[in-house]
């Protein structure tokens, strides 16, 4: 299929709803609602911000309730037909994991429902290089272990190749008159043969550090910030308040951050993390130790965002390197 | 697909004062007759505009078909406002959530920190009429002013051992002098191949580990419960995680053997 087809696809997504898809701006590569299919980036880069906003806002409602009235109402997620496009693998490892993750939350999967994730890769393999990916090794049959609804493929003589990985998937491809596409049969996340042994190799690394003296290094750098947090396409932590407006109370869900000190804080003002240094070890255990111990699978995809966007610099891949060193010894 | 967020009233049947800063309240759901729990599971409570809490059961689990109780002491905003309910008003609950203690054998020890009693009162009412169950209850207090349910401690005491010990104050018919519940386990001979359940501030269970350690009792039958920020109840929103596990959906009560691994103990 050559680009022209490929933009009349998406001619056809903005006509049936809306689009996101990864947009350069000064500079930099961001996720954001687009209008003409000139507006994408197709370079395959990792975006600044991630796709997670899109399937979990940064703020959603959940209920309200009216002064004198009895019942607590759930407000209904309201989400309209949504097109993500460009997500690359990385990402795409990221939200399957929200799926696991998420898989009781139902707001998440209401929603869910109306958003089509739609792959994209300029060639597999050397996207895999070009990552710079740390802990993970390329396998061939990655769509198979991947969530999502279609899947590009861009050959290097600029043909496009269509893949649908969910039966909405197809349905979309059919509706919009590409017939010639692969369908990928859905095979778990992880693979038969076991999953990724780098999985296992980080969580040991993690876990048998906590008292390793990286994390008084990062403690007395960090800013405790909470950047990371928010560009990590696998951070989920959220916050529930209720807001008040007149008559009206309404329950809210933010994103949260476990870098921040209130985090832990339970009533009578005592915290479980009361150190930054607590707080930072949590998060990489969130990443490499809970995550595998709880679904066998990537709590990082190695996209470096935290990295990017880290005012001062704290480099993940390094520190995990540092923690292998010790583990070793 | 259920929404697992969601609070739902329930009406306050009967209030308790406890003491200055504890109400227990009397809670009836509208499908009261389908509601279950375990000992040591907990519901999450809310008020709109006051946001929610976890808070251990503290009623006896077999009268779970009539009335559930949640024994609340005032230390934040929502817990202040929820003390100021009365009779025949509303609060909003979702629940229960978490594990619950284990089933036990005949000999079971109960030991509380303060507010750490309100769970396992829920876990004595339920063995308290079962005549193979010995039961010896400790129980550390700041003094007789944050002491609840001081109309069953007579009764807990003639029916099986009640070990009360206050920390600023001597009782009179139940302490003879002020000290830490860890004073009375050492002094105390205790039953033989108990379980142990354990709830009270986090600060208070090293110490106690250590003298049950002392005492012979087996790690692997020692259980505690514990305190944790939540705001999913189900294992989502990472406040509660201890180690790979969440104390909202894994908990609140653990054993021994997890909580050294994670180097809580």
């Amino acid at each position: 299929m050559n680009k022209k087809k490929v933009r009349g696809f998406i001619t056809e997504l903005l006509k049936k709803g809306e689009v996101y898809a990864p947009v350069k701006k000064s500079g930099r590569i961001l996720v954001e609602k687009i209008d003409k299919s000139e507006q994408i980036n197709w370079s395959g880069k990792i975006p600044n911000n991630t796709f997670k906003s899109i399937v979990l806002p940064p703020k959603e409602e959940l209920f309200s309730w009216k002064k004198g009235q009895k019942n607590i109402n759930t407000i209904e997620p309201k989400q309209k037909k949504t097109f993500v496009l460009g997500i690359n693998i990385l990402d795409l490892q990221a939200l399957a994991l929200l799926e696991q993750v998420f898989e009781k939350d139902y707001y998440f999967q209401k929603r869910r429902q109306n958003i089509y994730y739609i792959g994209f890769t300029g060639g597999l393999v050397s996207d895999f290089r070009r990552y710079k990916v740390f802990h993970q090794k390329y396998e061939e049959d990655v769509l198979e272990h991947l969530i999502f609804d279609v899947f590009i493929e861009k050959q290097k003589n600029n043909n496009h190749l269509f893949f649908s990985g969910s039966e909405k998937g197809q349905r979309l491809l059919e509706n919009n008159k590409i017939k010639d596409y692969e369908n990928i049969e859905f095979a778990g996340l992880i693979p038969e043969e076991g999953a990724d042994p780098r999985i296992e190799e980080n969580k040991q690394a993690v876990l048998l550090n906590p008292n390793h003296p990286l994390w008084d290094e990062l403690a007395r750098i960090c800013l405790g910030c909470g950047r990371c947090t928010l560009d990590c396409p696998t951070c989920f932590c959220f916050d529930q308040q209720d807001e008040k407006g007149g008559e009206t109370i309404v329950k809210t869900r933010k994103w949260g951050s476990c870098l921040f000190p209130e985090f832990s804080k339970v009533a009578g003002g005592k915290k479980d993390l009361e150190t930054i240094k607590k707080r930072l070890y949590f998060w990489y255990y969130h990443k490499f130790v809970r995550i595998a111990d709880e679904y066998n699978y990537y709590g990082c995809v190695s996209c470096m965002r935290c990295f990017k966007t880290c005012p001062v610099a704290i480099n993940i891949a390094k520190n995990l390197q540092k923690l292998k060193k010790a583990k070793k010894k | 697909m259920k929404n697992l967020y969601k609070l739902e009233p329930a009406v306050i049947s009967r209030i308790i004062k406890e003491n200055p800063t504890t109400k227990t309240l009397y809670l009836k759901l509208k499908k009261q007759k389908d509601f279950d729990f375990l000992p040591g599971q907990f519901m999450q409570i809310g008020l709109p505009g006051f946001g929610e809490a976890p808070m251990s059961i503290s009623s006896c689990p077999l009268k779970a078909k009539k009335f559930f109780t949640l024994s609340i002491r005032s230390v934040g905003r929502l817990t202040q406002k929820l003390n100021t309910l009365k009779k025949g008003e509303l609060v909003y609950v979702r629940g229960p959530f978490g594990n619950g203690f284990p089933k036990s054998g005949n000999n079971l020890i109960l030991i509380a920190g303060g507010c750490g009693f309100f769970p396992l009162k829920s876990v004595y009412d339920q063995y308290r009429d079962d005549k193979k169950k010995n039961m010896q209850v400790f129980w550390g207090c700041r003094d007789q002013k944050s002491l609840s349910f001081q109309r069953d401690l007579k009764k807990i005491k003639d029916k099986h051992q009640l070990n009360l010990i206050l920390e600023k104050e001597k009782m009179l018919g139940f302490s003879d002098k002020p000290g830490f519940v860890t004073e009375l386990l050492q002094k105390k001979e205790l039953l033989a191949e108990p379980e142990v359940f354990v709830c009270g501030p986090d600060p208070m269970y090293k110490p106690v580990v250590k003298v049950l350690l002392a005492k012979k009792i087996k790690p692997k039958n020692i259980y505690f419960s514990l305190e944790r920020r939540m705001h999913c109840g189900i294992g989502i929103c990472q406040h509660c995680a201890i180690g790979s596990k969440y104390v909202c959906r894994d908990g609140p009560i653990f054993d021994y053997e997890f909580l050294k691994q994670v180097n809580y103990l």
